[in-house]
């Protein structure tokens, strides 16, 4: 694990994509521009760290709060105090002019940027756009969200190793869906899990993946009583 | 099919539209955009004291003691200062005699504290309040601009030193009435008689100054302490008298119900003509001069025509003297801005932003002397 | 000099930095929405308010957020958020000086803003650190000078160095006042190099303490 701040230098080859943290200056250098874990292989290169404060990206997966309705698009908040993403009515699977999807203020839809440009709005839509079904995506009905920071949510939705998961289904059914904006969505058949779950995947952010399952159980436990 | 033509702007639309690219352009044929040289200065023209109610052809009735009017380029600076008088605090012992024996008894510590006091080296330094307004043609709260304005003209002057406290002291004078029934004003100046038969309380002139710029080019900062200075060199501070009458008496007051007795407060009166000249430490004078280092860009460089090779520009990045107009205040990055008295001796505040190296900033240093001798 | 990282919950980043007399809390947010007068078509705006330790803030504080702007301007890569607003917040929690000087809470805001840039994951051109300097009657140089130095000094200064690979790289701002030579003034600007380079050493280790408290989760 090599650390690295702003300000150090990386050696990198002739042809390697740029990930985040790294960016190539006006005379051609690559630096890096945040602190973090040097993650560099033969055909890229990223410095993987952790913030709180989420930044678009075309692909990521997202969960945002439906916050008003503009013309034939939803403003949609992806976390506090940004700027609001739009999403199209049409970015829906069999959306048409008759066939509006009905979300109301304040509901929450799990979707994917399709479109990220620093310099105009950010657009999300609610579709797998290589099959035109839903994919997974839309409104989250019931359930409940909560905030984990941004490297952890990269951690549980791309790690098919981080055991958390795993370990939480054995004590209960639920639904998940997580967002890369560090939101994370969870439904159970009953409240109690909802909360046990929560705050154990809250709680292992802050210990190493070994202690998952004694987080899971004196999470769950301290609610059964 | 229509013919792809390149956009042109004259030269004035240009340097709003991309003040960067007219700037190296300019530079990259040895000009400014102003049509100086690199390293010229602006002439400063500088009238003094117009406005001041001591002035020859100034209205009697006017509250400016000094004043100051400061062209330079297009900006005009106009200053003046205007006072009022503060009763100092004073220990209570050299008010009253009996306290130093009321202290004796109930606080001896804050003697013994007292006795320990350290040197402070801004203790004998005095400074004024300044309000700097530029002006934009609409009014509404003041600016950030002009609020850094105004507090780095009072920490350069606290600073410096160039106002000491004592200048400011008012030197009372007494008025009393003879027995002939005339008024007389007495002014102890020069008696050791003065200080036994003036009041033992001490009394301070307070001077603010109000710095008013007028069509803004550059930054401002040097201008702006340019008629400081001037409008500070007259000021002249009006003499101050006590009545004799109201001298030492207790009075008898109500305050809340109860009755006390307290010491009158003396009634101090400004003498309408008698004024001094307020001493400024001349050693301590500097002058501001700002700087500001541009990058000449390759590309700009290899625009040069063949022509107008015999300005060309040998090194690299170029210092400019005396920021001017929006070009040159948009696209430096780096800048200086020095302050050293007009002996050339020491500095007076020194403020540099962006990677400026030694060498640059000694020039800077050496320009900045010569203007201040100059100005002076 | 002490300092921690992710001090406050409700904020992107922020750092609680002592160092000396002097202490300061500095908080930053970012990149969020803008005000539309703020809003700059092709670069972040920056956002700098400085708290007084007693009272509000007045043109005192002006003044510092003017200097913590100019080296902030220099070092936040603000085209990378483009349309976006970055505020830094800092309080500063003991002055550690007399208010008629300045530049003990220059320093240690710039530090702290370093920190807290850095929690956040602002993108940043590179590292930066700063230190403040009296020089005394005698002409002997004071490094990060005691309220008492500075009230019996001839001038006092604050100096700010952008780092690259743990060295100076170059000069990032510095802000002298007082009654001072040309040749004191250099020599203050090259004792600068060193004291920065001590600070930037502690930054790092206090960077490596939040990275891998950050990521304890990937430990086994």
């Amino acid at each position: 694990m090599s650390i690295i701040i702003p300000g150090d230098s990386v050696q990198v080859a002739n042809s390697v994509a740029l990930g985040p943290g790294v960016v190539c200056t006006r005379n051609r250098s690559v630096i890096p521009v945040t602190a973090g874990i040097l993650e560099e292989n033969s055909k890229s290169i990223h410095v993987e760290s952790n913030g709180r404060r989420y930044v678009p990206s075309t692909n990521d997966y997202v969960i945002g709060t439906v916050t008003g309705s503009f013309g034939d698009a939803f403003r949609v908040s992806l976390s506090d105090f940004t700027f609001p993403v739009s999403l199209s009515a049409m970015a829906f699977p069999n959306a048409s002019k008759k066939n509006r999807p009905n979300l109301k203020v304040g509901s929450l839809v799990y979707a994917r940027v399709s479109s990220a440009i620093p310099e105009i709005d950010v657009e999300i839509e609610c579709l797998d756009p290589t099959t035109g079904k839903d994919g997974g995506f839309g409104l989250l009905e019931g359930g409940y969200v909560f905030d984990v920071s941004l490297a952890y949510a990269r951690t549980l939705l791309f790690n098919p190793n981080y055991p958390l998961l795993n370990q939480l289904v054995k004590k209960c059914q639920f639904e998940i869906a997580i967002g890369l904006n560090g939101k994370i969505w969870i439904k159970t058949d009953d409240l109690k899990h909802t909360l046990a779950a929560a705050n154990a995947i809250k709680q292992c952010q802050l210990v190493p993946s070994s202690e998952c399952s004694n987080v899971i159980n004196s999470a769950f436990k301290s609610l059964s009583q | 099919m229509a013919e792809i033509e390149p956009i042109t702007f004259p030269p004035a639309v240009l340097a709003r539209v991309s003040p960067e690219l007219s700037l190296q352009r300019h530079l990259a044929i040895g000009i400014r955009p102003c049509l100086r040289t690199f390293e010229e200065f602006r002439a400063v023209e500088c009238t003094a004291g117009g406005l001041s109610r001591y002035s020859e052809e100034s209205v009697k009735d006017s509250s400016v003691l000094g004043s100051s009017l400061v062209k330079s380029g297009n900006t005009t600076v106009i200053c003046t200062i205007t006072g009022g008088i503060l009763e100092e605090d004073l220990p209570a012992e050299v008010v009253n005699e009996d306290a130093e024996a009321v202290n004796a008894i109930f606080a001896p510590e804050a003697i013994e504290e007292e006795a320990k006091e350290e040197f402070d080296s801004l203790e004998s330094n005095a400074a004024v309040y300044p309000i700097v307004e530029v002006e934009r043609g609409r009014i509404g709260a003041p600016t950030d601009e002009e609020m850094i304005l105004g507090q780095r003209l009072y920490e350069t002057l606290l600073h410096s030193g160039i106002i000491s406290k004592e200048s400011l002291n008012v030197r009372v004078g007494l008025r009393s009435v003879e027995e002939d029934g005339k008024v007389v004003i007495t002014y102890f100046d020069d008696s050791e008689i003065g200080s036994e038969l003036g009041p033992k309380r001490k009394w301070q002139y307070v001077l603010y100054a109000k710095v008013k710029v007028f069509s803004r080019s550059g930054p401002l900062f040097e201008l702006v302490w340019y008629s400081l200075l001037q409008a500070l060199k007259n000021t002249k501070l009006p003499r101050a008298y006590i009545d004799e009458s109201a001298a030492d008496i207790k009075i008898p007051v109500k305050i809340r119900g109860n009755f006390a007795a307290v010491r009158e407060q003396y009634q101090i009166i400004c003498d309408p003509l008698e004024h001094d000249t307020l001493i400024l430490n001349e050693a301590a004078l500097g002058y501001a001069s700002n700087f500001c280092i541009i990058d000449i860009d390759e590309e700009s460089r290899e625009t040069v025509e063949p022509e107008d090779q015999s300005m060309e520009v040998d090194s690299r990045s170029v210092l400019l003297a005396d920021v001017e107009g929006e070009e040159e205040e948009a696209s430096s990055k780096k800048t200086m801005s020095i302050v050293v008295d007009s002996k050339g001796e020491e500095l007076k505040s020194v403020t540099i932003s962006g990677g400026v190296d030694n060498d640059q900033l000694k020039r800077a240093v050496e320009l900045a002397r010569l203007r201040s001798k100059q100005l002076l | 000099m002490e300092s921690q990282t992710t001090v406050l919950t409700r904020v992107d980043g922020s750092a609680d930095l002592v160092h000396g007399e002097t202490r300061a809390i500095v908080s930053v947010s970012g990149p969020i929405e803008p005000k539309a007068r703020q809003e700059l078509p092709a670069a972040a705006a920056l956002e700098v308010i400085v708290r007084a330790d007693v009272g509000v803030a007045d043109t005192r504080e002006k003044l510092l957020e003017n200097k913590l702007r100019s080296v902030l301007s220099q070092t936040i890569l603000t085209t990378s958020y483009p349309r976006q607003l970055i505020q830094i917040v800092a309080q500063v929690l003991e002055s550690g000086e007399d208010e008629r000087y300045t530049c003990k809470e220059a320093a240690s805001i710039i530090n702290g803003s370093y920190l807290a840039l850095i929690d956040a994951g602002v993108a940043l051109q590179c590292s930066f650190a700063a230190e403040s300097f009296a020089i005394a009657q005698d002409g002997e140089v004071i490094t990060n000078p005691t309220p008492l130095d500075l009230r019996q000094s001839k001038s006092s200064h604050v100096v700010c160095y952008s780092i690259r690979d743990a060295k100076v790289d170059s000069l990032l701002f510095s802000d002298s006042i007082g009654s001072f030579t040309e040749t004191q003034l250099y020599s203050v600007l090259a004792r600068g190099t060193e004291s920065v380079e001590a600070h930037h050493r502690h930054f790092r280790s206090t960077i490596e303490a939040k990275i891998s408290k950050d990521f304890v989760w990937k430990l086994q």
